[in-house]
């Protein structure tokens, strides 16, 4: 592939709308030197412009669609802005645990009826919670956490009114991750915590947690 | 700075960030996923990804929140793709480092002078100059819905003419950033 060809795909290749094979060719292309870095950075600013201010409505305005077939995803669907939207940040609650730095720190932001909790550790750790208030069901997820041993379990605990409620139990994968829903209703002003219990769970808490959000 | 804080690993530089972007980015996730959970997938690995490899990043002038746009736009349409697609992903991410680390300082430069307002403007209003043929093309490519190939065979068209198309669009988006830029 030459200059010329190579150039013509650009447009297509920064947006990674190319097959498997011309994409190939014109990443081995780009390899060799130097010459399209500054197209390409032009390009690739006009993608990170998209990213950040185009919307579905400014990009499919006055589209034909006689002339289109179905897309292959289907419409992106097009989101209400959140009324109302408020965030409440707290403040980090850092706890050593295990004496491997283990850190505890949250933030809730809720949206509508909905409730999202962000909690992370000091080594890559992070796990997230979302639900709404209307309905009975949480979804969790979990990256970067070490793998238990068959006999311990992470556990996920809401905190409603100092009382401590369970939320469910699971285990990471061998890369430490986990995704997973639970039959829980969660309200805002609830805390959520996280610690390792027995294979089952408890009833309460029998050890420090390894993440705790704020109130 | 928050990305000074961020390096140093300090926990509360990604809660303010979560804070700041976590909206915008869901949004950015949802429209190119149009699955919710999806969506969430991918902010929560972009966040992930952004904390877990903060001491290696180097902005270069441009700004956090572009950045952890970017990999959510990545993360988003690399999950489309790999649903609808079996496994195609995007172009090397590091081959192109460089080339977003000075993309996204450009594109700061251009938000600067012209206030992010102005460079929303700017861009709606390049995109609504376009013809609808040439920015369909766009949409489709951008939403990550297909290859160019493939867009040429679902409507029907000479692969060199979505090609000379997306180029054209994307010439005059380019150029509206250069004019932006250069004024």
């Amino acid at each position: 592939m030459n200059c010329e060809e190579v150039r013509d795909l650009l447009p297509a290749y920064v947006l990674g709308a190319l097959d498997a094979g011309e994409m190939q060719a014109v990443e081995e292309h780009l390899r060799l030197g130097r010459e399209h870095d500054g197209e390409l950075v032009e390009l690739r600013a006009s993608v990170f412009a998209l990213d950040r201010f185009a919307d579905e409505e400014s990009l499919s305005q006055a589209s034909a669609p006689s002339q289109l077939g179905n897309p292959v995803l289907g419409r992106p669907r097009r989101i209400p802005p959140l009324a109302g939207w408020q965030v409440a940040l707290a403040a980090a609650v850092l706890i050593a645990i295990f004496g491997a730095g283990w850190l505890t720190a949250g933030l809730t932001a809720k949206s509508g009826q909905g409730v999202h909790f962000l909690l992370q550790g000091s080594n890559g750790e992070v796990m997230t919670v979302s639900g709404e208030s209307s309905d009975q069901f949480v979804t969790v997820t979990m990256r970067g956490f070490q793998q238990l041993a068959s006999d311990r379990a992470y556990q996920i605990w809401a905190i409603r009114d100092g009382d401590w409620v369970r939320i469910g139990i699971c285990n990471t994968n061998y890369e430490g991750g986990w995704k997973g829903e639970f039959p829980f209703s969660i309200h805002t002003g609830e805390q959520i915590a996280l610690t390792v219990e027995p294979a089952g769970g408890s009833q309460t808490p029998t050890s420090e947690p390894l993440l705790i959000s704020e109130s | 700075m928050l990305i000074t804080r961020l390096k140093e690993g300090d926990p509360a530089a990604l809660r303010e960030l979560y804070q700041q972007e976590e909206r915008r980015a869901r949004s950015l996730a949802l429209r190119i996923l149009g699955d919710a959970a999806l969506a969430e997938d991918a902010v929560q690995e972009a966040f992930t990804q952004l904390w877990q490899r903060a001491e290696q990043i180097t902005l270069e002038g441009g700004r956090i929140e572009s950045l952890l746009m970017t990999i959510v736009r990545r993360r988003a349409v690399d999950l489309a793709r790999r649903r609808q697609r079996g496994g195609q992903t995007l172009p090397d991410a590091d081959l192109l480092r460089e080339i977003d680390e000075r993309a996204s300082a450009m594109l700061d430069r251009v938000e600067e002078d012209l206030t992010t307002a102005g460079l929303r403007t700017a861009l709606q209003s390049a995109l609504a100059a376009l013809p609808p043929e040439q920015r369909e093309i766009v949409r489709q490519a951008y939403y990550g819905e297909a290859t160019l190939s493939q867009i040429a065979a679902r409507e029907g068209l000479p692969l060199g003419t979505v090609k000379s198309r997306l180029r054209l669009a994307m010439t005059k988006l380019t150029e509206s950033m250069r004019t932006q830029e250069s004024s």
